[in-house]
């Protein structure tokens, strides 16, 4: 029989992993009846939890991403998936453009602080998330993939409902020519566009929009459109996300 | 769980994940592909067990996606601990006891992750956990890391530090704690 001492012990080698077989037996065998050690062994694999965040990142070599979609491809249809197919912009009301408000999204380099708020926002609906089990059609935060014309994923949406924010992530884009812009678009269920902002990608291609609007049903686009953005969009979407 | 882990975000994936949208697995590599490879390769030092260690896991996520249960704990934190469990295995299995190398410099570059805002906080994450193991003595640390990145035992780690037994438990437990602590008075754990 054990006692609490030697147990106390070996409670952190435990969360560690570093127990022997018998060590291990021991710990199991107790903590059923301490409170005291079920406590200490919560905190302490807390602790263990996070090493592995000391550790650097590497970049996989890429067929690994190529073998791992490979043996998920394998599969069956997915049941269900968060893609729509590609949109069609015809023929848009002209008239509920002119009604429509123009909306504005943030640059990220000039809003550090709305960003912190929106992580903290996001942290606390998915904390209150993670404390209970959600149905997955009713959960406060949605994402759905950008995708190119061609199928590739050129980044993310995410709505996160409550907030009534969208935060737009794109990558693999192409600065557009001289005198044009990019511009991205809210298309409705009726599929009437409304213009939320010009931008151009930052060095490396990639842009992150905020959206502050509710877009739940919607589908965001992004055309190439002259300087200044247009009322209506003049060139087919080149990446598309539907929530 | 109600400490502020960015991680907690990750609804984006397993949400898709149980009803096996692919997406799921493709934005939970982009997410954590690098830090899950760059585990498994710290603890493995063979590039080819390292992949083998994280595509199983990854199949594992697209398999068996109800294994994860949002309610205990975060995404990141289960998807790690897989990958660390499984490497520990691994290195166990084929009986080879190297300590944890330095990476080549070429390995280093960081994986370009799919949300640009994700490895903001991971970032800031990372430092502060990173500064409270740094702040711990050598030897706690050097203690911790054998058995979690070496996968030593209580007596193997005592063997090897030519350390008596006693002494590797207690320098485990006080280094555990310690960084517990840190993490709470950094307000990366609540408790």
């Amino acid at each position: 029989m054990s006692s609490h001492s030697e147990v106390e012990d070996l409670l952190a080698g435990y969360a560690l992993g570093a127990a022997s077989p018998e060590e291990a037996g021991m710990i199991r065998a107790h903590l059923p009846g301490c409170d005291e050690c079920r406590s200490d062994l919560v905190r302490l694999s807390e602790a263990v939890s996070v090493l592995a965040l000391t550790v650097d990142e590497v970049a996989p070599p890429p067929r690994l991403r190529q073998r791992i979609q490979a043996a998920v491809g394998r599969r069956d249809t997915p049941i269900a998936a968060l893609t729509a197919d590609a949109i069609d912009l015809e023929p848009p009301s002209r008239r509920a453009w002119f009604l429509a408000r123009r909306s504005t999204w943030l640059p990220v380099a000039a809003a550090a602080a709305v960003i912190a708020g929106l992580l903290a926002w996001n942290v606390r609906l998915q904390t209150e998330l993670n404390t209970r089990p959600a149905p997955v059609a009713n959960t406060g935060t949605v994402t759905a993939p950008m995708k190119g014309t061609q199928g590739t994923t050129m980044g993310s949406v995410t709505l996160l409902r409550q907030q009534r924010v969208a935060l737009v992530s794109l990558r693999h884009l192409a600065r557009p020519s001289a005198g044009r812009t990019l511009e991205l678009w809210v298309i409705d269920a009726k599929g009437k566009p409304r213009p939320a902002g010009v931008f151009v990608p930052d060095a490396d291609g990639t842009k992150l929009l905020i959206v502050p609007q509710d877009v739940s049903g919607d589908t965001l686009a992004v055309t190439d459109e002259p300087m200044g953005g247009s009322l209506l969009p003049t060139t087919n979407p080149f990446a598309t996300g539907h929530l | 769980m109600d400490s502020p882990d960015w991680s907690a975000a990750d609804s984006d994936i397993y949400l898709p994940l149980r009803v096996q949208d692919p997406v799921a697995v493709e934005l939970a590599y982009d997410r954590y592909g690098g830090m899950a490879y760059g585990l498994a390769l710290r603890i493995l030092a063979e590039p080819d067990q390292a992949e083998d260690v994280v595509q199983e896991v990854f199949l594992r996520l697209w398999n068996s996606p109800a294994s994860y249960d949002p309610t205990r704990g975060s995404f990141r934190t289960w998807l790690l601990t897989l990958i660390r469990n499984r490497s520990i295995d691994v290195l166990r299995r084929r009986q080879r006891r190297a300590l944890p190398i330095e990476l080549p410099a070429d390995l280093k570059d960081r994986s370009a992750g799919s949300d640009p805002w994700q490895p903001l906080a991971l970032s800031l994450e990372q430092q502060a956990i990173r500064t409270g193991l740094d702040l711990l003595p050598k030897e706690q640390r050097e203690a911790i890391e054998l058995a979690y990145l070496g996968g030593y035992t209580h007596a193997e780690i005592a063997e090897r530090l030519g350390t008596p037994l006693g002494t590797v438990k207690g320098r485990l437990r006080l280094g555990l704690e310690k960084l517990h602590m840190f993490m709470r008075e950094s307000g990366l754990v609540s408790r």
